[in-house]
């Protein structure tokens, strides 16, 4: 049963990834991968080492005097961010068009087009960029627009039968429209979302019971997967939750206390279903090492450090992790799966949640161990959970593989 | 079912055969990481043990000092007259003990003085040698109050506190307020401005500073439950002799609707100059009362002493 479900899989995702905006989407993020890894590396070091509360300074009690210099690596690596969507919208758009025009049997120059998306994406980045949400890109809105902008120019083109000149008036107006409605649109992304902050919904009692960790569970993945930005409230590991600050100052109050929200975002999600990033993708990083082929292995190998300290970036665009149902199943499961078992352990009482907050970029993998106040049992989970989390990802690592020889 | 069971005891098996089968780079790679992790842990542990035990001690402890800012050009030393009065008057139920931090301008911190466990309300005066009358300086000088806010909570493990901060003091207090303050860590109850000039030399109300607007766009950043006084002190009707009046009472601008509890306050009498604003008896009064035994959260009652002090 298990056998057929993957070749179902399989099948799909082959069928999936066979369809053109999809492949050319794929082939765009793969080229735009180097710079990835050195933004995913330029956050790394802001994030381990310059970050006011950052872990290294903390626990080696050194005091990093490059305070101008730290705030501008920040604020230009969270620009590069943006830089990046804008490659991909740019590159996308490039691969798309020719292929499509080549299909239609029409001769275009694409320039017009690739110009007018990598605008779309440096116009999203400078209505939404705040140094705050250096995190909160949705991938979803940019590659939204882009397509319909890429559909719009095809439909425009075949229209007129490819008779309109390439820089002409009616693609200088068409340009104009798409940039007009861009900037519309925009103007109307509320700050609550682009700052990807909500911590009341997270507060909520919902939040508090394992049903409602298990359906945050299942969701995360697949909103992530769709390129949409996962809420600070359950990455970071200096929550504002309700619920954490209740056991905190119950813990305060007396060390051993019975904690009035033992089970919350913070004490599962983050702790358990987030070890790597989204998906508890450090088990995906350490399947992909042992791969024989060659380019999963470097990614494996590339995306090993920042993997553990819960940056699956790499990963995201190196796969990808976006938009494909082969890496998305085993996302959900193993998100699924540290979910339960972190609640099951803390409802019976053999585990103590994780309470405490920790210093910044502290890797979820060692969260349990720093904050609960039964660290070794924590750990134990942990190891549990990493473990569980390799054996689900290996087998569709495996497909994955065998995928890549076959194209 | 047997043929399940027999597969999963086979996993160590081939896990190892999977070890020996990799490669090279990958092997070294897994194996540096995971001995980072490992010192990562117990370095990272036993910093959380040692913070847990200070973290237990700040919400437990009673201590809440009063912390004061002097404006720009004044040193550690403006308080003096201030505390020396209040001292005097509090003599039989224990004088507040002081401590003086000055922020050198390479960055260093010089103590003086010393803070008693036993007081609750001590006073601390943190003065900058940076001190110029510009936008930019009190920017500095907030990021710095707030590098010495947490020196300070580490040594002398408090969470509540109140502020008092004379001229450009009370800029300095509310940029730290709206960019270095966390909830998480402190709990700051009431903050006094005295002729702080929230706009700067501007007297018209149209015309906001960069500062001022700064401010204005930063307030939500306040905590909301704080209480705010700002007083003026007037020597001509107009101003205390260096701020005017009306660059004070823009800082309804910034805390009103914000904060739980905005009260302006003009005081005048002989001490209403600018610079002597800390040692004007109304001022003294007003300190005493609302931050001293702040009685801030009993309804009606400091609210009407305050407007009491309004000529």
């Amino acid at each position: 049963m298990k056998h057929n479900f993957l070749t179902g899989l399989v099948d799909f995702d082959t069928k999936w990834t066979e369809k053109l905006p999809i492949k050319t989407l794929f082939a765009a993020f793969k080229k735009v991968v180097p710079l990835v890894i050195i933004n995913v590396y330029l956050h790394l070091i802001g994030k381990l080492f310059f970050d006011p509360s950052a872990i290294v300074p903390a626990i080696f009690h050194i005091r990093l005097k490059l305070m101008f210099f730290a705030q501008n690596l920040m604020l230009l690596t969270s620009a590069f961010d943006y830089l990046i969507l804008a490659f991909v919208a740019a590159l996308w758009t490039k691969y798309y068009l020719e292929a499509k025009l080549d299909d239609l049997g029409l001769v275009k120059d694409e320039l017009l087009p690739v110009l007018v998306n990598f605008a779309i994406a440096l116009i999203y980045g400078l209505t939404t960029y705040t140094y705050a949400n250096q995190s909160a890109i949705y991938l979803v809105f940019v590659l939204l627009l882009t397509y319909l902008a890429n559909l719009s120019f095809v439909y425009l083109t075949k229209w007129t039968k490819g008779k309109l000149a390439d820089f002409g008036f009616a693609y200088l107006f068409w340009a104009a429209v798409i940039l007009t409605i861009v900037i519309a649109l925009c103007a109307f992304i509320p700050n609550q979302v682009s700052q990807s902050s909500f911590n009341g919904f997270f507060s909520m009692d919902f939040f508090s019971h394992w049903y409602g960790l298990v359906v945050a569970a299942i969701v995360t993945p697949i909103a992530f997967a769709f390129g949409f930005a996962i809420p600070t409230d359950l990455t970071t590991a200096a929550t504002d939750l309700s619920q954490v600050n209740a056991n905190l100052n119950a813990v305060y109050q007396a060390v051993m206390a019975v904690l009035p929200y033992p089970q919350n975002p913070y004490s599962v999600l983050t702790t358990s279903a987030l070890i790597g990033g989204v998906g508890s993708t450090l088990a995906l990083s350490i399947c992909l090492l042992f791969l024989k082929s060659r380019p999963n292995r470097r990614l494996g190998l590339w995306s090993l450090v920042p993997a553990v300290f819960d940056s699956n970036k790499i990963l995201a665009f190196g796969l990808p992790l976006f938009f494909r149902p082969l890496t998305l199943v085993p996302m959900v499961l193993t998100s699924t799966y540290g979910t339960v078992l972190t609640s099951f352990f803390i409802k019976v009482g053999i585990l103590r949640p994780t309470v405490f907050t920790v210093p910044t970029g502290t890797p979820h993998l060692l969260l349990s161990f720093f904050a609960s106040q039964t660290p070794l049992d924590a750990l134990l989970v942990t190891f549990v959970i990493m473990l569980g989390a390799i054996l689900i990802y290996w087998p569709f690592v495996k497909r994955l593989e065998q995928e890549a020889f076959n194209v | 079912m047997f043929k399940s069971v027999k597969k999963v005891l086979t996993i160590p098996k081939r896990t190892i055969r999977l070890w020996h089968g990799a490669a090279r780079s990958s092997k070294i790679a897994l194996t540096l990481t995971i001995l980072a992790v490992a010192v990562l842990a117990i370095l990272g542990r036993m910093w959380m043990l040692t913070e847990h035990q200070n973290d237990r001690a700040i919400q437990k402890s009673r201590m809440q000092p009063v912390i004061f800012v002097p404006g720009s050009s004044a040193t550690i030393q403006r308080f003096n007259s201030l505390f020396t009065t209040l001292n005097s008057e509090t003599k039989e139920s224990g004088t507040h003990s002081i401590l003086k931090v000055q922020v050198n301008s390479d960055g260093s911190l010089s103590y003086s003085g010393h803070l008693s466990s036993s007081n609750r309300q001590p006073f601390i005066v943190v003065g900058f040698e940076k001190n110029q009358d510009n936008y930019p300086t009190i920017q500095a000088d907030a990021q710095s109050l707030g590098t010495v806010m947490t020196e300070l909570q580490s040594k002398y493990h408090f969470r509540n506190f109140s502020a008092v901060g004379h001229s450009n003091g009370g800029l300095i207090w509310t940029d730290y307020l709206e960019n270095y303050y966390s909830s998480n860590t402190f709990h700051i109850k009431t903050l006094m401005t005295l002729g702080t000039p929230f706009n700067f030399s501007e007297s018209s109300t149209t015309k906001k500073t960069t500062m001022l607007s700064d401010f204005i766009d930063g307030s939500d950043e306040l905590p909301s439950d704080l209480t705010v006084y700002s007083v003026a002190g007037s020597d001509d009707y107009t101003d205390d002799g260096t701020v005017n009046v009306q660059s004070v009472l823009s800082g309804k601008y910034i805390f009103q609707k914000k904060v739980a509890k905005y009260t302006q306050t003009t005081v005048s009498g002989d001490n209403a100059q600018h610079s002597k604003l800390p040692e004007n008896p109304e001022v003294v009064n007003l300190i005493r009362e609302l931050i001293l035994d702040n009685k801030a959260g009993r309804p009606g009652e400091s609210a009407n002493r305050a407007k009491k002090a309004t000529p």
